[in-house]
This record gives structure tokens, sequence and C-alpha cells, in this order.
């Protein structure tokens, strides 16, 4: 699998004066799922909107799946990323929940026949048989997100970006969004996702990229990037519970093998341990 | 597109009582009325635009850059309405092939001149009353509470729903929509609607719970002083106007539309210029605010 | 269900709640069952759930927001501060509390932070002379001094849902009820809510906390209420209510890592004593691997 999205020597800068993203180079690969982590202002969501062509680099060149994003408008780069806004409220506007994942292939200039077909398949796969009928308007929080996530899915991109698909979320949402993506990733959907919930983090995604300050400052895999105190401090972000323990618990117990993933995985190596020690 | 709000500072004129401002104002276009005078409208935008340049650079600009966009219109009124007579005897002058008219072109000047001293003035206004003072000295008049809380509310939400309306419309680009013609309003009037409700509701509730809606006297933050200045502008004020009344009155409005002459080169250069400058002025307006 | 309850007298009780029902007017199904609930003063409550459990419904019927200004069938009895909910209006009830909302933007109206303080101050008709102190000293309870001239609309989320805190200190509440407020913030965001609920505990403001990061929580509430389908189901300790976690797994709650780690090792909430936090978990398992495991 080659690189879907290369983001190349980019700098941006804000009409405001504020430069957010200094000489950002980044090459995302096709399939794993990828998250961009950092505290609000490091520039996250400024490059993640440089890869559906929202914003147009200052500097530099962003090309998704072989085309240079400078000259195309977000409309047409739309067939080939996707992007499900942190607030759903702000994407969603048909009646009901049917026609809303047959808006976007529409707009695609699909007919309609092949429009109900992805929203037949993006009802099965995400299971909102339950609420297919209902106006987007008024479901709960985590399904209108769900079905934010859904209708961008049934435009069949390459590449999907989530913005923090985890905010505002309960921990029932959050395991919707998790089991949906994937769903998408199984499809052969590249996932770009915003996000600053390291647990989440943790357990869904494959790889990582730290930004602090307008750049790139880490890249790597969830547990590499949490056992780093460095960059975890320089990006004032705290690693999840598990991890913080399982780092403490190999300080003390060198045999530990380092942290895990999940609880489960570590109450599997601390009982090893314990046979290991007795 | 800009919006003109308060820009706070502590110049001579923030620091007058709001509604001597007002009554300055008020004054100003009831002088530049009573005469049907281009000299006198454009003496009184020329002062204007002198106060707003003492105040500060942030000022003129905010008082030039809506001027720049109302230009092609006022160009065209000028260079238009001096092709057509407005009085009973019009009076023709001949400039190169074309004839206008003495009184047309008047007319149009007057016109021009009254709309730009209203912007000009209007603006300094908006730039230099802080709203929470402009409704504190209301109140003192007799304005109920509410009607100032709403209308400070609504001068945040202005900036904010268009700012929303925009993230929307970049949501919606983002689903493949072409956002051009009527089609694309849509899209992004229903969420614009659903989120402006919640946040009304929320505000509302916040709002509540913080004490709106229990009777009682509602006191006042922002504390507004009436100081001698203020007298003596408003006094002064008004003696002018009175003055001007007069005159007015004595002298017809001082309207020389019938008696106004300028050699026809002039004043064919003056409507020509205005044709010239209506073009100009548009592609100047168009690249300002492409940017 | 856990019984958390021993008498206590009148002028301890913040909140007292009995028998609350509640449906929603156009609604089918009733959004509270039989609520019954204590919070006593100076305590710092949790409320967690998942999304339509009832909490939001909740806090409308503690603050008095139900019945008096949301439609339905209310039954049973709310007090807050010895005054009931149904013959008090919420302008009364809410001299005794201030309440954040979980948008934080949402909450703001004015053009400047100290306005924005200033509006409970002028709704109330407090004396003009003494707000400017009030407000920087509520200002400062929340860590935002400084920021008075600014627009409530360029702070960061922390720093708008801490003036949200700010402007209804200002009115001296003697309780706090927050709903969600963290849910849209950053990490630091969060953070910086969580320390400052933390210091107001401190000084005696009661909290009914309702929110999703038992993490944060634990290690500084008293009692959490777990809520689903609008009834309390769990009502204890943070230690007891998360040594149940059959129960909240099945319910879709998360509880803290830490918690989760030592009970999935065995451990049992003996007196009251769960770790809740890294450090206790680390010792526990160092404790767990020296002793051999159970």
């Amino acid at each position: 699998m080659g690189s879907i999205v290369t983001v190349e020597n980019v700098w941006y800068t804000y009409p405001n004066g504020v430069t957010a993203l200094k000489n950002v180079n980044l090459s995302i690969e096709e399939g794993p799922v990828l998250a961009i982590i950092g505290q609000n202002g490091s520039g996250k969501t400024t490059l993640a909107k440089m890869l559906n062509g929202l914003l147009k680099p200052t500097k530099g060149k962003v090309t998704v799946a072989g085309i240079d994003t400078a000259n195309k408008k977000t409309y047409e780069l739309a067939k080939y990323v996707g992007y499900a806004f942190q607030n759903p409220i702000r994407q969603l506007y048909e009646d009901t929940v049917e026609k809303e994942l047959m808006a976007g292939p529409i707009n695609l200039g699909f007919d309609e026949a092949e429009a109900r077909r992805r929203a037949e398949m993006a009802i099965k796969l995400f299971k909102l048989e339950g609420i297919r009928t209902l106006r987007p308007s008024s479901i709960p929080f985590p399904l209108k997100k769900l079905v934010g996530v859904a209708s961008i899915f049934t435009m069949e991109p390459k590449v999907m970006v989530l913005d923090e698909p985890t905010t505002g979320q309960d921990h029932l949402g959050i395991s919707m969004i998790q089991n949906a993506i994937k769903t998408i990733k199984d499809m052969g959907i590249t996932l770009v996702i915003i996000t600053h919930d390291m647990r989440f983090v943790l357990e869904s995604v494959d790889n990582v990229v730290v930004m602090a300050n307008g750049e790139i400052i880490r890249e790597g895999t969830p547990l590499e990037i949490f056992v780093d105190k460095k960059t975890m401090e320089v990006a004032s972000l705290s690693p999840p519970q598990i991890v913080q323990i399982g780092v403490r618990l190999q300080e003390l117990y060198p045999a530990h093998g380092g942290p895990s993933r999940t609880v489960d995985e570590e109450v599997i190596t601390i009982k090893r341990m314990v046979k290991k020690t007795n | 597109m800009k919006l003109v709000f308060y820009i706070p500072g502590n110049t001579w004129l923030h620091r007058l009582y709001p509604l001597t401002k007002l009554t300055l104002a008020i004054i100003i276009f009831y002088i530049g009325f009573i005469f049907f005078n281009p000299m006198v409208s454009y003496t009184l935008s020329l002062v204007g635009l002198v106060f707003a340049a003492a105040l500060g650079r942030k000022y003129l600009a905010s008082v030039v850059n809506p001027l720049i966009l109302i230009m092609p219109a006022i160009f065209a009124m000028i260079f238009f309405q001096s092709f057509f007579p407005i009085v009973s005897h019009p009076r023709p002058f001949h400039f190169f092939f074309s004839t206008i008219y003495y009184n047309g072109l008047y007319y149009g000047l007057e016109l021009s001149g009254r709309i730009i001293l209203v912007i000009i003035w209007v603006i300094l206004l908006i730039v230099t009353i802080n709203p929470g003072d402009l409704f504190t000295s209301l109140r003192k008049i007799g304005f109920p509470y509410i009607f100032g809380f709403m209308v400070i509310t609504m001068l945040q939400f202005v900036p904010i729903l268009l700012m929303e309306s925009q993230m929307i419309t970049e949501a919606q680009q983002s689903r493949g929509l072409k956002l051009s013609g009527f089609r694309a309003i849509l899209p992004n009037l229903v969420p614009l609607f659903v989120g402006a409700w919640e946040r009304a509701q929320v505000l509302a509730m916040s709002l509540e719970v913080r004490g709106m809606g229990s009777s009682g006297k509602k006191t006042s933050f922002r504390k507004v002083k009436v100081n001698n200045i203020d007298i003596v502008i408003s006094i002064g004020g008004v003696a002018v106007a009175a003055v001007a009344t007069y005159y007015s009155y004595i002298h017809g409005f001082f309207n020389m539309i019938n008696t106004w002459t300028v050699t026809p080169w002039i004043g064919g250069f003056i409507a020509y210029i205005s044709l010239i400058g209506f073009f100009v002025s548009v592609v100047v307006a168009i690249s300002r605010y492409r940017a | 269900m856990a019984v958390y309850a021993q008498k206590s007298s009148i002028q301890d009780v913040a909140v007292s709640i009995k028998g609350l029902s509640f449906k929603y007017f156009g609604s089918d199904s009733y959004a509270l069952h039989n609520i019954n609930m204590e919070i006593k003063k100076g305590e710092f409550i949790g409320i967690v759930g998942p999304a339509g459990a009832g909490k939001t419904t909740l806090c409308y019927a503690i603050t008095g927001l139900i019945p008096n200004d949301i439609l339905g069938d209310f039954e049973g009895s709310v007090t807050i501060n010895g005054f009931d909910t149904l013959s008090h209006p919420v302008y009364e009830l809410s001299k005794n509390y201030g309440f954040v909302f979980d948008n934080p933007e949402y909450q703001f109206s004015q053009a400047t932070v100290e306005e924005e303080v200033a509006v409970g101050l002028e709704n109330r008709g407090v004396d003009p002379d003494l707000m400017p102190e009030i407000i920087r000293s509520s200002l400062k309870k929340v860590k935002l001094e400084g920021t008075e001239k600014r627009s409530p609309f360029e702070l960061s989320g922390g720093q708008q849902q801490r003036l949200a805190i700010a402007s209804m200190l200002a009115l001296k509440p003697s309780i706090l009820i927050l709903d969600e407020p963290t849910s849209y913030l950053d990490p630091q965001g969060k953070e910086e809510v969580y320390s400052t609920l933390k210091e107001l505990n401190e000084e005696g403001m009661t909290i009914i906390l309702v929110d999703q990061e038992v993490e944060l929580m634990a290690p500084m509430v008293s009692k959490i209420a777990i809520m689903y389908k609008g009834s309390i189901v769990d009502y204890g300790t943070p230690a007891q209510v998360f040594s149940n976690i059959k129960s909240t797994i099945e319910l879709g709650l998360r509880i803290p890592q830490a918690t989760e780690l030592v009970v999935k090792l065995g451990k049992n909430a003996e007196n009251g004593n769960i770790p809740l936090d890294v450090d206790g978990a680390v010792k526990f398992v160092d404790s767990y691997i020296k002793r051999g495991g159970n």
C-alpha cells in the first residue's frame, strides 16, 4: 500500500497573521488508521482542513490520491476525501436519516438508485435501521455523530477525516464510533482522525502523529508515543491510565515487558509476572 | 465582509455622554437636510472625516472602507442625474455632443452629499458609542432594561452567526455541495437555525438562573456620567440648529438649484469624471472585497 | 441498589429529592422514575450515565427549571436549601445555586468578560459600587484575572467554562450544579475545570457534577450516582460504585482504568478502599505481585 496523502513542506498562516503550520511534512499510508493528536492550537485542525481543500497551503503542496489540492475546490475533492465535522448539526439538513445518507452521493452526481443502494449498505453496516425515518436533528447526539460519519461514508471517498468523533459523547457513543471505524477500515477507506481522547487513540488507532505549536513532533504507534515522556510533555498530553500504570510497573519489574493497550492485556501481563516471581 | 462595530478607546469623543453624541449627530443631519446645498452637505461630511482622522487610523479606516463600497452608487447618481432635469425650468448646457442640465447636476451632487454625510456620521456614532453605555443612558430616561439587553445580545450574535454560516458552508462543501445560487441556501439555513435555536435555549436558561425575569430594580455595571462639556455641546448644538433654521427659512434653504452655474466645461467635466469614477470605484471595491 | 442514607438533620441538607418522576410534555415515556436522593451541604457528588439516562432532566428538576419553565407531568418533591421547587419561581430558587451548561459558548451574550459576570449582578439589583470588586474576586477564583476586557467568545473552551462558573459565583450561591461542563473541552480545559471545582469544594461549596470523565471525577467526589433509563441504579462512594464492574459494563459505562485493573485482579471494595488512580493501582499491583496473587 502506498501513500494516499502527502503533505510537503506545508506552511499556513491565517488572515489574522497567526502561523498555524510550520514546515509540515507528512505521508499518510493507505490503509492504517491514523490519529493526529495535540492540544487546541497545535495546528491539528488546520492540517486536517488541508486534506480536503478547505484550506490551501500558504507555502508547500498537499496531494490527495495523486491530486494537488491547490487548484481544486473542496466540493471537487469531496469524492476523494470526506470530512465529518465535529459538530454534526452543521452537516445534517435532510428530513430523514435515509435522505441524509443519500445526499452525499447525489451531490457527487450519482443517480437516485445508486444513492439508495449506498444508503442501504450504510444502514446495514452502521446498524441505523431503527432510526432510518427519523429526522436527523431530533435523534440523540451519539446517533447524530454516527449519522454524520455514515453520510460521508456513502460518498465512498478514499480518505475520511473524522474531526473529534468522541467529543461530547457518552461511552456507548464512543463504542459505536469505534465499531464504525473498524467497519470503515475494512471497507478499504483510510481514516484520519483528529482527536484529543488518548484512551480512544490507544484502543482504536494504528498510527499517531503528534503536533505541537504548528509542527509535527513525533510519529509512531500509540504505545510508542505514549511512553515517550518528552513528546507527551511538549504536546501537553497525558497517556491513558493503563499506559501510565504499565510504565511504572516496568520500572519496578524490568521483566514486565512494557505497557499494554487494554486493561485485560495488562491483567494477563501481571498474572504472568506473578508466575515468574513465584 | 467586515461589519462596523464599536471600537473601544479613550478619545474626547468617547468620553462624551452617549446621548450627547446622538444629539450631536442628529443636529448635524438636521442642518445637512434643512439646506439643499451641496456645499453644506459636503462640508459637514468633511468635518466628519476630519473628526475620524483625528480619532485615529482605525476610526478613519472604519469610516472610509464602507465609503469605498458605496462610491460606485455615488458616482452613478451624479452622472445619471445630470442628464435629467428636475424642476420646471431646466437649464441645459452643452458639453461636446451631450446635453446636461445644471439642475440635474446640482440635484445629483446634493443627494450624493447627503448620503455621504449620513454614512460618515452614523459610522462615527457606531464606533464611538459603547452599546452598553448607550443603553445605560437610555434606561436613565425610561427605556426598559430588557430592550437594551436584547440589542446588545443581538450585536454579539451577528458576527457569531456569520461565522457559523461560514463553517456550515465548509461542512456542506465537504459533502460535495457546490454552493452557488439559490439551492445552496437550504442546506445552510437548517443547520444555522437548529444551532441558533439550541443557543437561544441555553442562553435563556442561563440568564434565568442569573436572575433575569425577577421583579425588582435592575442596576447597571457600566457608569456613564454627564459632564459639563456634554451640556455645553448639547446646548451649543441646539443653538446652532436654531440659527441655521432661521437662516434657512429666510434664504429658501439656500437652494441654488435654479441659479447655480459653472462653465459648461466644468459642468461636463464633473459629469463625465463621475462616469469614469464609477468604473474605477467598482474595480477598487471588487478587488478590496475579494481579498 | 446501594443504600446510602443515614438520617440527617434538615440544616445539613442541600438538596432533597423524594419520589421524583417526570414525563416531558408530549412524550410517551417517563424521563425520571421515582428518584430519591439526598445531598448534604459541602458534598461533591458525581452523576454518570449514558446519553438519555435522565441526567440533564435531573439537573433541571434540581434547579427548578422543571416544573416552572418546562412542561410535563411532575410527581414527587424537590427541595433546594429547604425551598420547594414547586412553590418558588426559578429566579428565587436560583439565589441558592449556580448552573453551568455543557456548551461553553452558548451561555454568553455580552461583549466583554466583566460585563458577562455583571449580568447576574445587574439582574439581582446589586449596588453598582460593589460590582467591580465582586467581579474581580470571582474572576480571581477561577484564575481568569486580567481577562476583564476580552470578549468571552475569544476565550478557549476551558476559559469559557471557568467564566461561566465565575458568572455564577458572583451571585454567591452555596450550591454549584454542572451538566457535562467538560464535554466540549480538550484535556487541558478539562483539567482546568476540575481543579477549579476541587478548590471550590474544599472551600465548602456543594457541587453536583454530571459528567463522563470518571477518571477525573473519581478522586474528588464523595459519592457517585449512576443513572440509567430515568432511575438511579447505584449511589455510593466511588469505590463502592466502581467495584461493581459487571453492572457498569452492562450499562455501557467506563470506570477508571486503574480501578478496572485492580478489580479484575480480584480486589474487593472492603471498607470503602479501592484504588481510583494510577498511584493507587501501582501500589496495589506491586503488593499483589509480591504476595503471589490472591
